[in-house]
């Protein structure tokens, strides 16, 4: 189908459609609510409530309310005046990534977590992740105290005791112990490392990844003498060719890559319209392929074909080196017409573009691309695949990995110490046994998890974001991660602590002078680069040091590059499976975060749960619909049973399912959530393997939060090519048709018996650039962790009970099997002519003289007529009592600044109001009577990596939404409808000719 | 005679259901009435803060008085609320700020031995608040007190007080009442609140005898006058020398 042909040349006729059943015209299901009470209410129960009742009201007349507490500090510090925060900075680190923070403390602890503006990663946006870590933090189920065997409470001294006791008769005995440490970016954890190896020559360290997907590093080592993953610069990139790499959604450093990806997309004008292009090439649809402008949808064993294809196209534009040319004619071409036009678009673009390939996938693909990147010249100093920047610590981890394992079989491993890792839930059947057979085996972690069960001695660590260390980016800015409250375990320090105070206990002599991981830090820092104390006062301040790394040479083995092209030999006839991480939980280690398990995938709009995503023909083909379970077997014997969901733009004959879930122990929230994918990787490897699917003819209730919102044909995504919009007739996006005059800023309004409106002072407005949006959902999590949202649990999201107060929806456009996705966050519009205002019974909602549409919940009496009137159900209604249940130390969480709503009371977006009122105050305080552009923002605004939302003032003729919302892309969401929105949506543009790319069929 | 007839007849069709059921309506919707009306004038009369809140004096734990301290010695309040025109709290002083004094002034007495005793072992007093809002409203001091607003306006006149009572009710419709009229309830800043001892808005101390507002320049008090625009063409909000009106200055 085209995506705009002749017959439907304006906007708004496209057929947006959210499902597959609203596709084929089934039904939604419609979920039966449970009746309310569980058992019979007795009529005696009812007498005895009922007269307690009474009396209880007989007695409260003239009764005044409970005492309440005015606890001061003793002696606080002057600088900490209960009510105004402090701002900490500090480093976030998604295993070997890093960014820096800014931390919100009210009273002594955090509250809310920003990106850190100053750093150049994070430029003050932050991931889902960095969001969600302060809900860990505060976290009910972390462990309290240290575990030995069966008893609890053990000091930490006595502990460590007889640890050191149990290690040194190990190393008596000849043995080796083992510390196995998560993928980290932090030079002074190194160094300690190294420290404590070298003190101790029967300690080894291991890296234990939960997964291993090490093809880039492998095929890096092997031609550019690299051995690491190098992350592409993406600012520097006009063509992006991902095969099946997610930069954008799963990887790492998504964050920076969403932040350069976007910054090109950012459409100010139809004069100055330059866009990237983003072409995604890939078997399963993951966040990037919903941002490609063009989509190949390919089945895994036609990669390398493909890819070898463009090569040697290429060659017909640019030398490429014949030994290549040789290796690439081996591998069977694929897609060649496709491949002809890519290879020609490459070489228009030379330099400034890259082919980036998932790192799941085999080394003769990452061969591939590394010739075609080599073929462009975008490796090199200052090109997109610069030598400098290698992730910190993405050697390849397989040969320790095996020389312990050897170890182990030989029994030669005495003790074994977990920091931070859950082999017991990730490693393949093999190396648990191993484990097992191990006499001596401590964890140090923060939950109470698979590994740490099995443990005999569990030492809880401190949070990150109550630890003392250091991290790494790729570009070269290091951060200091400075803790920013006391450990909430009393006397227990962070990982690092308890490793020196076990290396104290095992050496006291040689380990003196060093006190504790703050100690070492500083001397690393001292000592490494040369900062003394003022300057790291300064560090800590601005939270960025830059240091200057030499750049390495770049050498090519192309004898190396030839022989590692090759045909991959992927079966065709069977059917593939590939796992990956989850975008919400990765790979399990917020497994326990409520936040992140109610995430709705950016893809499926699932929470809570991991199915096994296939194509519809697949899923036709095989007799299934969404919701059945099936069981997967490999040929090794794994087994897993999932629920199916059909997903378009999956290539036929592969299943895709995600990682982390199905964990059994660490605390309440993981329980019973999802089926454990890991024992289907093959030693870890993360890959396609070839699985027989069997359906056990049983349903599943899949929570998802999609199907909720029907589009029933109306313009609510409007979309474009580029090529359209730069035309200068180019497509009008907001022309609804209504009896209305022409306003004063452009916009028609339509006849209303409502009588225009002033907006003295400030008028609050926001734009979402629907072409920046990527689908990331940091500003949901943010949202969330702003304003006090509740989690509300599988149950009640089945039941369409999520209270998220901004919703990414996600729209295909075109045919089921290859659509194209858009997405768009959708909150509270603020509707000047808001039909939410005009029907509460007991005006809880008024509209402010500055354009909020405003909430007061103690008004609210629940009867829900606004949210049954609002046209973008935006609205939240508090069904039960979601905050009541909070076991502590949750409560500290809290942002006080915003009302904690009970049952009964309607909730929704407020332009994080507390914030606009503090930027107020502040103006105020200064002298000024209005909030200049850029003081406020949005908590949403603020985390949003892509730049995606902008929040500000719209009397305000020089502020950035003023400007913006007169775009030529800008139109609002169900205009028609009179309501009159404060938020205006600039249109999606998609960097594609025309003609649609054919469409790609099974061969 | 025909009219007692005539009555009788019209008695008897005006009944609904059977006698029994029609006396048990009248018994219920009476009875309910009553209650209803019963349950309106206690919650009116007995609930309403002026009621219930209105001379609440709790006995603290300490027999600090105001009184004494403010009244007589002429402490400011500002000395020990100290942070009260930059936060949304007042703060209630910590230990060491009684300290300060009372490690030198009546060093032994035993009214002040608590306060010893949290001093030494470092655990805080627990002072019984006196005037508490309900949580879904935020009231913000630092605005008033920049507004010039004196702390008598709504604690009283606390330097007369030897036990903190509570003299306002606090209700939302008195905080109105003066937003709405500010020239009829408020109390402009006094000498004794410190509130124009000169803590200007950078921080920085003055002497006493330029005694200027806490702003600097002055915006943002009750008594400004309307300035002219800022931006040329969008007014200023609405009656600026007043207190907000609209919902979300306070409930959010």
């Amino acid at each position: 189908m085209h995506m705009c042909d002749e017959g439907e040349r304006s906007m708004g006729k496209h057929k947006l459609w959210q499902s597959i059943e609203e596709v084929h015209g089934e039904a939604h299901e419609p979920v039966a609510p449970e009746p309310l009470l569980e058992q019979p209410f007795s009529r005696r129960r009812f007498m005895a409530l009922l007269s307690a009742s009474m009396a209880l009201a007989a007695g409260s007349a003239g009764c005044r309310r409970p005492d309440h507490k005015l606890v001061p500090a003793v002696a606080a510090p002057e600088y900490q005046i209960p009510g105004l925060p402090l701002f900490y900075t500090t480093a976030f680190q998604h295993k070997n990534a890093a960014f820096g923070l800014l931390v919100k403390c009210r009273e002594g602890r955090p509250i809310k977590i920003e990106g850190n503006d100053l750093h150049p990663i994070s430029a003050g946006a932050s991931t889902a992740y960095a969001q969600a870590s302060l809900l860990t933090l505060y976290d009910p189920d972390r462990i309290r105290r240290v575990r030995m065997g069966n008893t609890l409470r053990v000091p930490l001294e006595t502990a460590l005791a007889q640890l050191a006791e149990a290690l040194k008769e190990e190393a008596a005995a000849g043995r080796l112990c083992y510390l196995c440490i998560e993928e980290h970016c932090s030079p002074s954890y190194e160094a300690l490392l190294k420290a404590l190896q070298a003190d101790f020559p029967w300690l080894r360290v291991v890296f234990m990844p939960s997964f291993l997907a090490e093809h880039a590093a492998a095929v890096n080592a092997q031609v550019l003498g690299i051995d690491g993953e190098l992350v592409p610069n993406l600012e520097r990139a006009d063509l992006i060719v991902t095969v099946e790499a997610d930069p954008l959604g799963i990887d790492r450093y998504a964050l920076w890559h969403t932040r350069n990806f976007a910054a090109r997309r950012r459409v100010r004008n139809r004069q100055e319209a330059r866009m990237n292009r983003l072409v995604a090439v890939e078997a399963i649809m993951s966040l990037t392929g919903t941002n490609a402008d063009t989509r190949l949808r390919m089945h895994p064993a036609a990669f390398e074909g493909f890819l070898a294809a463009t090569l040697r196209e290429l060659a017909r534009y640019r030398s490429v080196p014949p030994v290549l040319l040789g290796a690439a004619a081996q591998v069977p071409a694929a897609y060649a017409e496709e491949a002809a036009r890519l290879a020609e678009e490459l070489h228009q673009a030379g330099e400034r573009a890259a082919v980036l390939v998932g790192a799941h996938l085999g080394e003769p693909i990452h061969a591939l691309a590394l010739a075609i990147n080599l073929a462009l010249g975008s490796v090199g100093q200052g090109k997109v695949f610069d030598p400098a920047y290698v992730l910190p610590n993405s050697h390849r981890k397989q040969p320790e990995l095996e020389r312990f394992r050897e170890e182990l079989r030989a029994g030669r491993v005495g003790a074994v110490l977990f920091a931070n890792v859950n082999p017991e839930y990730t490693a393949d059947t093999e190396l648990r046994q191993l484990l097992a057979r191990v006499g001596r085996k401590a964890a140090l972690s923060l939950y109470h998890d698979e590994t740490a069960q099995s443990c005999w001695i569990h030492i809880p660590v401190a949070h990150p974001l109550e630890s003392w260390g250091d991290a790494l980016a790729v570009d070269g800015t290091l951060s200091v991660q400075q803790p920013l409250l006391a450990p909430l375990n009393e006397g227990i320090g962070s990982l690092q602590d308890v490793l020196i105070q076990l290396a104290k206990v095992l050496a006291p002599e040689r380990w003196s002078e060093v006190e504790n991981y703050y100690d070492f830090v500083r001397r690393h820092w001292r000592t490494a680069y040369g900062v003394d104390d003022q300057q790291w006062e300064r560090v800590l301040r601005e939270g960025i040091y830059r240091i200057q790394r030499p750049a390495p040479p770049l050498r090519v083995e192309l004898n190396a590059l030839a022989r590692a092209i090759r045909p991959s030999g992927l079966d065709r006839s069977r059917l593939l499976l590939l796992v990956l991480p989850s975008y919400a939980l990765y790979d399990g280690t917020y497994a326990n975060c409520g936040w992140l398990q109610e995430l709705p995938d950016p893809i499926t709009k699932l929470t809570w749960d991991n199915v096994a995503a296939m194509s519809p023909g697949t899923a036709h083909r095989l007799g299934l619909k969404s919701g059945d379970l099936v069981r997967l077997q490999q040929e090794d014997g794994a087994i897993i049973e999932l629920p199916v969901w059909v997903q378009p733009g999956m290539a036929d004959g592969v299943v895709l399912t995600n990682l982390g879930y199905g964990r059994t122990a660490g605390g309440e929230v993981l329980r019973n959530v999802g089926q454990n994918a890991y024992p289907l990787l093959r030693s870890g490897h993360l890959g396609y393997t070839a699985v027989q699917l069997t359906s056990l003819g049983r349903r599943y209730p899949l929570a998802t939060t999609q199907r909720y919102h029907r589009l029933q044909g109306r313009p609510i995504v409007q979309l474009a090519s580029l090529e359209e919009y730069t035309r200068p007739e180019g497509p009008q996006f907001h022309t609804p048709e209504f009896p209305g005059y022409p306003g004063a800023d452009g916009r028609r309004i339509p006849l209303t018996i409502v009588p225009p409106y002033e907006y003295k002072g400030h008028r609050w407005w926001m734009v979402i650039d629907l072409s920046a949006c990527t689908g990331c959902g940091a500003c949901v999590v943010a949202c969330q962790a702003e304003n006090n949202i509740p989690v509300v649990g599988k149950e009640q999201v089945l039941r369409g009970r999520e209270m998220h107060w901004i919703r990414i929806d996600r729209y295909y456009v075109g045919p089921v099997e290859n659509p194209r996705v858009v997405h768009q966050p959708m909150l509270c519009q603020h509707c000047e002519n808001a039909p939410c205002e005009n029907v509460c019974p007991v005006a809880a909602t008024t509209h402010s003289p500055e354009g909020l549409n405003e909430m007061t919940y103690n008004r609210c009496v629940g009867t829900r007529y606004c949210l049954n009137n609002c046209p973008y159900k935006v609205r939240r209604f508090n069904f039960l009592n979601y905050h009541t249940d909070q076991r502590p130390p949750l409560e500290m969480l809290f942002n006080p600044d915003v009302t904690v709503r009970m049952r009964g009371v309607m909730e929704k977006c407020t332009f994080c109001v507390q914030r606009i009122n503090e930027a107020k105050y502040h103006a105020k305080d200064e002298g000024r009577t209005r909030v200049r552009d850029g003081e406020v923002l949005t908590a949403c605004q603020q985390a949003c990596p892509a730049g995606a939302i902008l929040f500000g003032d719209a009397n305000d003729p020089d502020s950035r939404v003023s400007q913006l919302r007169r775009s030529d892309r800008a139109y609002y969401v169900l205009e028609e409808l009179n309501v009159r929105p404060s938020v205006t949506y600039l249109a999606k543009l998609w960097n594609a000719p025309v003609e649609q790319v054919h469409q790609l069929r099974e061969s | 005679m025909r009219l007692r007839n005539e009555l009788l007849v019209y008695r008897r069709e005006a009944l609904m259901f059977t006698p029994r059921i029609d006396r048990r309506i009248k018994q219920v919707t009476l009875w309910g009435l009553a209650s209803l009306v019963t349950a309106a004038l206690v919650t009116y009369f007995g609930m309403h803060n002026r009621v219930t809140d209105v001379g609440y004096r709790p006995q603290q734990p300490v027999p600090f008085s105001h009184k004494l301290h403010v009244g007589e010695l002429g402490i400011k309040c500002i000395y020990c609320h100290a942070g009260v025109e930059r936060s949304a709290h007042s703060p209630v002083p910590t230990v060491s700020t009684c300290m300060g004094c009372h490690l030198v002034v009546k060093a032994e007495s035993p009214r002040l031995a608590l306060v010893r005793q949290a001093w030494e072992n470092g655990t805080p007093l627990e002072w019984r608040r006196v005037h508490k809002l309900p949580d879904y409203v935020h009231f913000n001091h630092a605005r008033h007190i920049r507004a010039g607003i004196d702390c008598a306006s709504c604690h009283g006149p606390v330097e007369r007080m030897g036990v903190v009572s509570q003299v306002a009710p606090l209700s939302m419709g008195w905080c109105l009442d003066c937003h709405r009229n500010p020239e009829r309830h408020i109390i402009p800043a006094r000498e004794i609140s410190g509130i124009f001892t000169g803590l200007r808005a950078n921080g920085q101390t003055v002497q006493l005898a330029q005694s200027t507002p806490v702003t600097n320049p002055p915006y943002g008090m009750w008594s400004t006058p309307v300035d002219a625009p800022e931006i040329p063409g969008v007014p200023m909000p609405k009656l600026p020398g007043r207190g907000p009106e609209n919902c979300s200055s306070c409930h959010y």
